[in-house]
Formats: C-alpha cells, sequence, structure tokens
C-alpha cells in the first residue's frame, strides 16, 4: 500500500453552501467524495500548503499544537463563521524547517495564541479532515518564492515525509486561476470569468489526467503570463515537486467556477496505486 | 458622539503607516510582545500627531488598511464594539495585540450610502467575530494609544490589482468624496488615516533580535531618493505632480500606496495644495515610512 497520496483542492467559502449555486454544488460533491475517499484510505498525516497563507520571512509551517476558533472571511463575511479546531503536528512541522534551511532558504515555524488561520487552509480541512482528527502540518506560500523554490521546498516536503514512515496526504489549498468578479454576482449564474483562463485550465486538467505533470511545469511560465494564476502557479510547483521523478496518475474530480476563478477538485498519486 | 447636523467636516489627514515594528517597539500593555524598544524616530514622530489629535479632539477617526483586502467593493466596518486578539500573520512574532474598539456604525452607514451613491460597489461589515486586522489596529494605536475616540475601519479593495493603477486610484477618488460626503451627513469632526508605508520592497530576514537598530536601513539607494521625491512633493502641496508620476512610483518601489489609502485620504481632504508637514521618515526592515499631517486648521 502506497504511504503517500496528494490532492489539488480550492479553499475557498463558495463551497461550503452549496445551495446556492449548481457550479458549486458540483464543487462542494466533489470536495465531499475526495474526503470520503481520504477517510477510508486514513492517512496518518495531512500536510497542507495554502496560497491564502502568505509569509515574507521565508516559508512557515504551523506548530501551535491545536489551532481552535472562529475565523471570518475578510471579503465574505456576511456567509458567517469558519470554526476550526484540529491537532497540528509540531515535530513534523519542525522537520520541514530544517529540511528547508538545509536548502538554504528561510523557514520558522509559528506557535502563537491566536495566529490567523487562513480560509483556504479552513475550508480543504472541513472536507479533507472533518472531523479533525488527523495531525496537520500546515505550510505558507512564501511570496518570494518562484518555481524553482517552490519545486525545491515541495522536494524537501517529501525527504522528511518519507523519512517518517507516516502514511500522508499531502495537499496543496489553491485555485488555477484567480480572475474574481468583483462585482455582486448571482451564484446561479457563476462561470469561469475569463474564456482565455478557461481554456487554459482546461489545457492544464488535460495534462493531469495524463499524468504529466513535467509538460504542465514546462507549460506554467506561458500559463502565469497568459492566464491570472493563483500565487505564480506555486502551489502546483510545490506539489510537483513533492512528486519528484516519481511516476504519477492525476484525477479529475471536478472542476468549475467560484465567483469567476478556476476551481479544481484534483488527486495525483503515485502510478498504480490502487489502494 | 455628535449628533447629524450635516454640518460635519475633516479637520486633519495623516500618513499614518503601520509596521507591527513600531508598537513592538513601543511595548503598550496591549501587545504581548515584548521589546527593547526600537524605531524611535519614527515612533517619536507618532507623538506629534498624537498631541495634535488632543487638541484636535475628534469625534470619529477613519482608517483606510490595505491589510483588510477585499475583492468584492469597499467595505465598512459596521459592528457598535469590536474586540479581539490581533496577531499578525507575517510578523507573528512581533504582534499580538489586545484589541478593543468602538465603531461609528451610523457613519460606516453613511458612508455605505454614498459610496453607492458613487456608483461604487460597497458593502457594510456586520459579523462581530471578524478579526481587525494589524494595519487598522497599527495606525490607530499609533495616533491614539487610549482608544477613547470611536474608529471607522475602511477596507482596500483589490481593483488596483485586478484592473489597472488608473483604475484602482479613480475608485479611491470617488471613494474619498464618498467619505467627504457622508461626514458632512454625519455632522462629526473627523479625522482620517490612511494606513500606507510608502517604499515596500524590504529584506527577507531580520536581525537577532528584530530591533537590532545597528542592521536598519533602507533597502535601496533608489527607494530611498524615491520616497524622498514623493515627501518634498507632498510637503509642497504639488498633488497634481505627484498623481502624474505615481504609478512610476508604485512600478518602481512598489509603494504601498498603490492600495489606496493615500489617495482615498487626498481625495476626501479636496486634494489640499497647502503642504503637508513631516513629523519624520524612517525604515523598518528596508520600507521606507512617513508619519505625515495635514491640518486643517493650521492651514486656515
Amino acid at each position: 500500500m502506497s504511504k503517500i497520496r496528494s490532492a489539488f483542492v480550492p479553499g475557498l467559502p463558495q463551497l461550503l453552501p452549496p445551495e446556492k449555486s449548481e457550479p458549486w454544488k458540483k464543487l462542494n460533491q466533489a470536495m465531499t467524495t475526495l474526503g470520503q475517499e481520504v477517510q477510508n484510505w486514513g492517512p496518518d498525516r495531512i500536510v497542507l500548503y495554502s496560497t491564502q497563507w502568505m509569509s515574507v520571512l521565508g516559508t512557515s509551517y504551523q506548530a501551535q499544537s491545536r489551532p481552535k476558533g472562529v475565523h471570518v472571511d475578510e471579503n465574505w463575511h456576511e456567509w458567517g463563521d469558519l470554526a476550526f479546531d484540529f491537532p497540528v503536528d509540531a515535530n513534523l512541522s519542525m522537520a520541514l524547517v530544517k529540511e528547508t534551511e538545509a536548502l538554504g532558504y528561510p523557514a520558522r515555524t509559528v506557535d502563537y495564541e491566536g495566529f490567523p488561520i487562513d480560509t483556504g487552509t479552513i475550508v480543504a480541512l472541513k472536507f479533507l479532515n472533518p472531523l479533525g482528527k488527523i495531525p496537520v502540518s500546515l505550510v505558507s506560500s512564501w511570496v518570494y518564492a518562484d518555481a524553482k523554490s517552490s519545486h525545491a521546498l515541495g522536494g524537501a516536503a517529501r525527504r522528511v515525509i518519507d523519512r517518517s514512515g507516516l502514511k500522508t496526504l499531502v495537499v496543496a489549498s489553491s485555485l488555477l486561476t484567480t480572475r474574481y468578479f468583483t462585482d455582486e454576482i448571482s451564484p446561479s449564474e457563476d462561470r469561469v470569468s475569463s474564456p482565455s483562463d478557461d481554456q487554459w485550465n482546461q489545457k492544464i486538467l488535460g495534462l493531469v489526467e495524463t499524468g504529466s505533470l513535467s509538460e504542465i511545469a514546462a507549460l506554467a511560465p506561458q500559463f502565469t503570463i497568459e492566464a491570472a494564476v493563483d500565487m505564480q502557479f506555486n502551489g502546483f510547483h510545490w506539489l510537483n515537486g513533492f512528486w519528484g521523478n516519481t511516476q504519477v496518475e492525476g484525477r479529475v474530480v471536478a472542476y468549475g467556477p467560484l465567483w469567476g476563478t478556476g476551481a479544481a477538485v484534483l488527486e495525483i498519486k503515485a502510478k498504480g496505486d490502487t489502494k | 458622539m455628535a449628533a447629524s447636523t450635516g454640518s460635519g467636516e475633516i479637520i486633519a489627514g495623516f500618513l499614518a503607516p503601520h509596521p507591527p515594528h513600531l508598537v513592538y517597539g513601543e511595548n503598550p500593555p496591549q501587545n504581548r510582545v515584548k521589546s527593547q524598544g526600537g524605531w524611535e524616530p519614527l515612533r517619536w514622530a507618532y507623538e506629534h500627531c498624537r498631541e495634535s489629535i488632543q487638541r484636535l479632539k475628534p469625534d470619529v477617526i477613519l482608517v483606510h488598511s490595505p491589510h483588510w483586502t477585499t475583492i468584492v467593493g469597499h467595505h465598512f466596518a459596521a459592528v457598535p464594539e469590536l474586540s479581539g486578539l490581533s496577531v499578525d500573520p507575517i510578523f507573528p512574532h512581533l504582534f499580538q495585540y489586545d484589541y478593543a474598539m468602538k465603531v461609528d456604525t451610523e457613519l460606516a452607514k453613511l458612508c455605505y450610502e454614498e459610496a453607492k451613491a458613487l456608483k461604487l460597489n460597497a458593502k457594510l461589515m456586520t459579523n462581530p467575530k471578524f478579526r481587525v486586522d494589524y494595519g487598522t489596529i497599527v495606525s490607530l494605536h499609533m495616533l491614539n494609544p487610549n482608544w477613547d475616540i470611536p474608529v471607522l475601519p475602511i477596507s482596500a479593495n483589490n481593483s488596483p490589482y485586478f484592473f489597472s493603477d488608473e483604475v484602482g486610484q479613480d475608485q479611491m477618488v470617488r471613494l474619498g468624496e464618498a467619505t467627504r460626503r457622508a461626514i458632512e451627513r454625519r455632522g462629526v469632526r473627523a479625522v482620517l488615516a490612511a494606513s500606507n508605508t510608502l517604499s515596500h520592497l524590504h529584506f527577507s530576514k531580520e536581525p537577532n533580535p528584530p530591533e537590532d537598530m545597528s542592521q536598519e536601513h533602507i533597502q535601496s539607494m533608489a527607494q530611498y531618493q524615491w520616497d524622498m521625491k514623493v515627501i518634498e512633493m507632498l510637503r509642497q502641496g504639488k498633488l497634481d505632480v505627484l498623481k502624474a508620476v505615481l504609478p512610476q512610483y508604485m512600478k518602481e518601489t512598489f509603494a504601498e500606496v498603490k492600495s489606496g489609502a493615500l489617495m482615498w485620504m487626498l481625495s476626501a481632504l479636496g486634494f489640499p495644495t497647502t503642504p503637508a508637514k513631516l513629523h519624520g521618515y524612517g525604515t523598518v526592515i528596508g520600507t521606507g515610512n512617513a508619519v505625515m499631517e495635514w491640518n486643517r486648521e493650521v492651514a486656515v
């Protein structure tokens, strides 16, 4: 049985009130399905990188033993409170810091009461760790990282997880494209706001289904210039670095709009991993 | 709180940068983290602002912060009292602040109405569990550490980043007009705080301890020269020149004024050609920060 699997998922609050929109319902159902599969697979740990947790002084890794509280989204605050409560594997986070620093990149743990857990992390974990029982390690999105360093940081995560021997789900909470509608919209009429972004996203999804992460990486520079890509596609680069030379297969569980953005629920695992 | 008389006015505006280092260096009881000081010239500059505010006795302080970022519209806090613990996600080791503020919700509603009237997307934030961002808190603390004056936090709409600098700045000009009209309708004497750093390229490593001032300096000479040009324009009231160079300034120095607070405030003040007073300039982890005041009573 394989000890690692991964997912690339959106983390916007629109996923939580799915009754407002058919496209959102489709994505919600895909996240629910993926979450159930994760529970059945039974990982020991979840390592989650979120593009909505931005850091400046290098990469931050969450080390507070049990973040608990209520988060209100800064834009969609009227949609209610996002409660969170989950255990963190601080030792894993500290090991990730050491491995990151060994590559010459700055890194630190954060362990502070009241630290603001981001919407992307909370929404993803509501589906992938709904009971809050699986210890997690959270990874920030370093704003000065590029494709190369993000790839290297993903590789560092892989080495730490391999050494730990823990059965681990690795998650990038990220959108594909982020061209939001900047006006109020009717949720039922939501669509990917830019046809060009939509075409690009479809191209990327086609390559995910053939497991061609290296081809996606090769296209990424053009993708990030021609489309409004979430955090320069660093969530993908981090995940791609995690898999490294491992041959993978991908599954597009769902793709659709979230307030004009392009959101995909993807599973990526080692080729032939059927258990 | 003043009654709604329809004769309100803006009595002063401040460029009030919000590096959490300033609160950390001051060691107020609200911040759970303690320091050995640091960044004194900027903190002393803020003392002049505090004196002005104590003398002016405003009814309300409005603050526009780039760290309350909104995608859909301009948001106004409309909860009577907001309190909690605000931890800076970027510098959590420096800023863990227990805040409590009273909000002028009537003014928030009027700002919302006037923004709508000027064809801006606008929204009232009415969730009492909303966590106030560190930019709002730092600027307000540095201006009025007693927290005895009602406030009105305003979000930074992301339009400059989604569309263009021109679209973004135009939105802020209209937001400033809407704010001025709302203050007039509310009948209050208001102070505005533009919570913006100037040049914003900074170091990604910090010294140990962070308040080791032997390591503090501007990130680049070009950044310093740009900041001085912009400050001089503000000191001379040459706002037309400033508007013309702003896009280049924002591009070359990653200036935080791109998020709109400065343009919002200048617009609300009616783009004053009277000189702004520079209380101080200093760097924080390489960024350029100016504390400046537009005092309309002095100008008159």
